[in-house]
């Protein structure tokens, strides 16, 4: 009885000081399954080494990177809706995610808002902004075909940037994976 | 008498545990050292190593530009650090630092606002922010800490970029100098850990319609070109704000100056994304750990840059 | 704030280094001609310390906005005041007074 006893406290203890191993593995800013992300914020913390995962620690299908861009947003293709359409769609995740492109005064959803205005008036061109929501007096007008190939590509590359960012940003990181 | 024996042991060992348990900075000291290591490295001797560190820059620029043997210390003034030609403008520049007057402008906010001095009965505070708030969870940015204090009062908040803000940060910015204060971000928690690491990540992921992290242009890309603009270094970035730049005083003195979160909005358009707000928990978290990152340095704010 | 001179005077070993920065748009006839305003520039600067001239210079449409000078000049003159005024092509002028440290 007094040997079991004993038994269980050193196994006990063992447990313990293999559980406080500093900070590695089991902490809370270790990383058990290896996926790259502390185990606080890994949802899903049994995950097969090498499985690429999301900011959560859990799988990514990788329904965006196997996106094929060109033949989605091309105009000629899908006609112009279809591209706008998609391009309205993933961007609504970009900009959720936070990772919505912004070029030379305009955000996507403003390409996208030119685009449908010109589709609703029967529009040719699409007028770009300048950082104050005016007419830009320097940028030229484009066609509507070339604003929406461009929201949709911008879309589309924001997510795939950002799902590809997460399995290798750490390479650039002295201290945690950077070699020079 | 085995069983006393082996009580007191566990709870040796748990004890020992919990002492060990509270180097929640362990990677973060990992990671700024190694950034030190790495800038004293890069600027050792450029000519020499330019094959790693300088391989787009001309035979002129590593002879006659770009300075050698930088420590620690040295890396606070930006790319003047560096930069032989910038230097010598920025030391011009220094004898009367078009800043002065906004500090001492700052300095009047604070003594005529009874609220802000009962938040901040020290205005040497600068080396302290951001930091990790235990009871709330989040990170507290100097520039929400403000605005907090004076919403609370009733008031309405104020514009976290520029104006009345960075005025009165700068006063803050000039005494902690004054006290010989200096960069001391701590982090004494597990959620505090995973905020620095949210913050890591942020600076080192590529992001925009141009590709780019922080990381690319001011840790792998410091001391290296953008057409003609010389690349600062992450070491140090922090330490002299709110910071007076030329190109924003160029109208109006009063505007030439600008928070830390004015700054990094700007550079996120700069990579071509819509940037995110100054107060969002992204920004905090970015500068929480931008601010670990100039741990042990002295804070010289505010300061001169392009 | 306003358009204060900033003065900043300091005396080492019987020598008085001043720094002034004069707060004045300059404006070149150029400029005006493109902003649609009026020419005005400071035309003249004197630092005087006990009614003596330590310092004096003509100046023109060539310095940019808010000028800035250095200059030195012997004596001991700490504890002094070091009266600093400009004149500006429109006949305006303006006097700041700062203690020789």
């Amino acid at each position: 009885m007094k040997k079991l006893y004993s038994i269980t406290i050193a196994a006990g203890l063992a447990l313990a000081l293999a559980g406080c191993a500093g900070n590695n593995a089991s902490t809370p800013s270790g990383d058990r399954d290896g996926d790259g992300i502390a185990n606080i914020s890994d949802q899903c913390p049994n995950t097969v080494l090498g499985t690429k995962v999301s900011k959560d620690g859990c799988k990514i299908y990788p329904t965006i990177l196997e996106l094929n861009e060109k033949e989605l947003c091309s105009v000629d293709k899908n006609g112009i809706e279809s591209v706008i359409a998609t391009a309205a769609k993933y961007n609504k995740t970009a900009k959720a995610h936070g990772v919505e492109f912004k070029r030379l005064g305009m955000t996507n959803t403003q390409y996208i808002d030119g685009v449908n205005k010109a589709l609703k008036t029967g529009g040719k061109m699409v007028v770009l902004l300048n950082k104050k929501g005016k007419p830009d007096k320097k940028l030229k007008p484009v066609t509507v075909k070339y604003a929406a190939e461009r929201a949709c590509k911008f879309a589309i590359s924001a997510l795939a940037q950002e799902a590809e960012g997460k399995t290798n940003w750490r390479l650039a990181v002295p201290g945690d994976g950077y070699k020079y | 008498m085995l069983l006393k024996i082996a009580k007191t042991t566990a709870i040796l060992a748990l004890t020992a545990c919990t002492l060990n348990a509270g180097e929640f900075n362990a990677q973060a000291e990992k990671d700024r050292l190694a950034l030190v290591d790495y800038m004293e490295a890069k600027f050792a001797d450029p000519l020499k190593n330019r094959y790693t560190f300088f391989p787009y820059s001309t035979d002129d620029e590593l002879k006659n530009n770009i300075a050698s043997g930088l420590k620690h210390q040295d890396f606070a003034i930006g790319n003047y650090a560096f930069s032989k030609q910038g230097k010598f403008s920025y030391d011009e520049i220094k004898e009367m630092p078009p800043y002065e007057e906004l500090v001492e402008e700052g300095e009047e906010i604070y003594n005529n606002n009874a609220v802000i001095k009962a938040c901040f009965p020290d205005p040497a505070i600068g080396g302290d922010y951001p930091y990790f708030d235990e009871s709330k969870k989040e990170v507290v940015t100097l520039t929400s800490a403000i605005n907090k204090c004076i919403t609370d009062a009733g008031e309405k908040k104020w514009n976290e970029k520029k104006g009345k803000m960075a005025i009165l940060q700068s006063y803050f910015a000039a005494a902690s100098m004054d006290a010989e204060k200096k960069v001391d971000i701590k982090i004494e928690s597990a959620e505090a850990a995973a905020a620095y690491e949210r913050g890591k990540e942020a600076y080192y992921t590529q992001r925009g319609y141009l590709k780019l992290s922080c990381a690319t242009c001011h840790v792998q890309g410091a001391g290296q070109r953008v057409r003609n603009e010389s690349l600062s270094q992450l070491l140090g970035h922090t330490t002299h704000f709110p910071v007076f730049r030329l190109k924003w005083g160029k109208d109006k003195v009063a505007n030439g100056l600008g928070t830390l979160e004015r700054r990094m909005t700007g550079c996120n358009k700069d990579q071509g994304e819509n940037p995110h707000k100054a107060n969002s928990k992204w920004m905090k978290e970015l500068l929480y750990f931008m601010a670990y990152m100039s741990n042990g340095m002295n804070i010289d704010g505010p300061d001169i840059r392009k | 704030m306003g358009n204060k001179s900033r003065i900043k005077a300091k005396e080492k070993k019987g020598v008085t280094t001043a720094k002034v920065m004069a707060k004045h748009p300059m404006m070149s006839y150029d400029e005006a001609k493109k902003k649609g305003k009026k020419a005005n520039f400071i035309t003249s600067m004197v630092a005087t310390v006990d009614g003596e001239t330590v310092y004096e210079a003509s100046t023109s449409q060539f310095l940019s906005k808010n000028p800035f000078v250095k200059f030195k000049f012997k004596g001991s003159n700490k504890g002094k005041k070091l009266v600093f005024t400009w004149t500006d092509l429109s006949g305006a002028t303006r006097t700041d007074k700062k203690k020789i440290k």
